[in-house]
């Protein structure tokens, strides 16, 4: 029975029900795309680990430094192993997505961050190499470079000659996963710390382990204690706690995404309300009739919600379907960019569907409490 | 004399309009017996659409009581309106009210779905019903390939397809030309002495009322022959 209802509804404007279940597959294939970047987001990123540890400027993370001799102090504590250090040479955004940024490496960097992976013997022709280079594999497709090649990077690193622009052998390869953290060109400290004109002595960041990892919050708050009034400040924390206040110094990135979501979503439960009001009102005499013939007022409300659901519901399953097809097909496009972090799984499209029903029902309500309050005589008598 | 179909007693039907109460029906009486074919007639305003709304069981009264088959549908709220509705009355209105959507086995079907009918139970019903207005051939057209006699024909399905015992027409000729209005005028006499319906037809029409069985005028909310 109430297929008919549905479909007499749904398909008495066919042009108007096309266009609203179109508004409503751009939504949910928006949804499910910026939804698909979440994990980006999360800190739940690929091999990132929750016991490595991480020091770093309080302040501004990207680009700030810290003193090199706060390694001094670190090996002052009993539980903190492995130490490494990391310092990326001088550029601003626009720099780092046109060029490739260089990471000026301590010599134990490989035995700390043991997700970044490269062959023995690269390694061991990096080390003996003072101008060597590991680029990272994404980084070598795009560029296209390759083991013996010479590649010149501009920063904004002065050399002690008043130049610029640092020139490397490339010595290997390394990959990692992410993927996205071979974008990056690995270098050795100790030839940048000499041959720099500035910034000597600081590094972007320390890394280390500790011997009992349930003491990271312990050890992370002695730490920044200690530098909390100096002119270093630092923030310690594992990767993950790290990478999320990293992307919060950006901008809280999820709510913008939400921000944008809701305003899209917000924005179609008008058009779809203010669809299904018009449709009912077209339909004034049609509904009359029905109720003439027997229907309850009941089922003309059940009816015009689940017409409303069906026009909603079939745009989420299009709209969710095609970002089922199509985040794969970013991940691809990406070269590997991406990393497979881009992903939209059954849980993301269970919660588009609850959300679709929850906007079908909330653009529904009042259009089927209007025909359902509908007086049969006053509506026959308006014709 | 035969048994009484349709019982009206003191019937009256007053709305508020403004602080004033507008008097629609004042204390009607009527009776309608079985199968009879009823011509309501009467200058507009006169009540007469309000008298069959409360037939009908569309409407209900300010006071009296109406009886159908003697049950009080006065006494009835609106759930059991509509389930009287479904089973005991058919409507046939000036303007067809077919959805545009569904073909005419669709729309006939309609009143059907409110049953415990099988699919293939009321596919047999909605076949007689089309036979019975002649349009077994339009079965699945949709009311705007049709003309509009043929729409009326579709309407008449419609309400004759739950097998009613009183057909409530309210201007069914009113839209339709000459000869198209004599043809439903003559189906409309068949269902009443070919399968016994009994139909009260409100109309302006002289010679539509001239096809019913007897008249009765209206004026001011009062029956005056």
């Amino acid at each position: 029975m109430y297929w008919i209802l549905v479909k007499a509804g749904v398909f008495r404007k066919k042009v108007r029900s096309l266009l609203t279940t179109f508004s409503v597959i751009v939504a949910f294939f928006l949804y499910g795309l910026l939804h698909s970047a979440d994990p980006l987001f999360n800190g739940a990123v690929g091999e990132i680990n929750a016991e490595r540890m991480i020091m770093m400027p309080k302040h501004d993370m990207m680009f700030g430094r810290i003193p090199q001799s706060h390694i001094n102090y670190l090996e002052s504590i009993d539980s903190v192993t492995d130490i490494a250090w990391i310092d990326m040479l001088s550029m601003d955004i626009n720099s780092m997505m046109e060029n490739i940024p260089i990471f000026a490496i301590s010599d134990d960097y490989f035995e700390v961050m043991d997700r970044f992976k490269a062959s023995a013997d690269e390694k061991e022709a990096f080390f003996s190499n003072r101008t060597g280079a590991l680029v990272g594999k994404a980084a070598a497709d795009i560029k296209g470079w390759k083991t013996g090649d010479l590649i010149s990077i501009p920063t904004f690193s002065a050399k002690n000659d008043g130049t610029n622009v640092w020139e490397f052998y490339v010595e290997g390869i390394y990959t990692t996963s992410p993927a996205a953290d071979e974008l990056g060109i690995m270098v050795r400290h100790e030839y940048v710390e000499e041959a720099r004109a500035n910034n000597k002595g600081t590094v972007s960041m320390i890394i280390f382990n500790l011997d009992d990892p349930t003491k990271a919050d312990q050890i992370s708050n002695i730490i920044d204690n200690n530098f909390k009034n100096s002119a270093y400040a630092t923030f310690t924390g594992n990767e993950i706690t790290l990478s999320q206040k990293m992307l919060s110094d950006i901008g809280n990135i999820k709510l913008i995404i939400t921000s944008i979501i809701s305003a899209v979503f917000f924005t179609l439960l008008l058009v779809t309300a203010n669809t299904m009001s018009q449709s009912v009102r077209e339909r004034t005499s049609d509904i009359a009739i029905l109720k003439s013939l027997g229907y309850k007022d009941i089922q003309i409300f059940i009816s015009i919600l689940l017409e409303s659901n069906f026009i909603i519901l079939i745009g989420a399953a299009f709209g969710l379907g095609f970002t089922v097809m199509t985040v794969p097909l970013i991940d691809q496009a990406s070269g590997g960019l991406t990393g497979g972090l881009i992903v939209f799984d059954i849980f993301q499209v269970l919660r588009g569907i609850l959300i679709g029903v929850l906007m079908a029902s909330l653009a529904g309500i009042l259009p089927a409490y209007q025909a359902y309050k509908l007086k049969v005589v006053d509506a026959l008598a308006k014709g | 004399m035969s048994e009484i179909l349709v019982d009206v007693k003191n019937l009256s039907k007053e709305y508020k309009r403004g602080g004033e109460t507008l008097v629609v029906l004042d204390n009607l009486n009527l009776e309608i017996p079985k199968q009879d074919y009823l011509a309501l007639m009467g200058p507009s305003g006169s009540g007469k659409s309000t008298l069959l709304n409360l037939i009908g069981g569309l409407d209900t009264p300010s006071n009296g009581s109406v009886s159908i088959n003697g049950e009080r549908i006065d006494k009835m709220n609106s759930r059991q309106l509509s389930n009287w509705r479904a089973s005991n009355v058919g409507f046939i209105f000036q303007f067809y009210n077919l959805l545009p959507v569904l073909s005419a086995q669709k729309n006939i079907e309609l009143p059907l779905l409110l049953t415990k009918l099988s699919s293939s139970q009321r596919k047999k019903h909605v076949e007689t019903a089309l036979s019975i207005v002649g349009l077994s051939d339009r079965a699945s057209h949709k009311p705007n390939e049709l003309s509009g006699g043929q729409q009326q024909r579709v309407a008449i399905a419609r309400a004759l397809v739950s097998d009613p015992d009183i057909l409530v027409c309210d201007e069914p000729t009113g839209d339709l030309d000459r000869d198209t209005a004599t043809e439903i005028l003559n189906l409309l006499k068949s269902l009443n002495e070919d399968h016994g319906k009994t139909i009260l037809m409100v109309t302006h029409d002289p010679a539509a009322a001239e096809s019913a069985k007897r008249s009765l005028h209206l004026d001011k909310g009062k029956l005056i022959a």
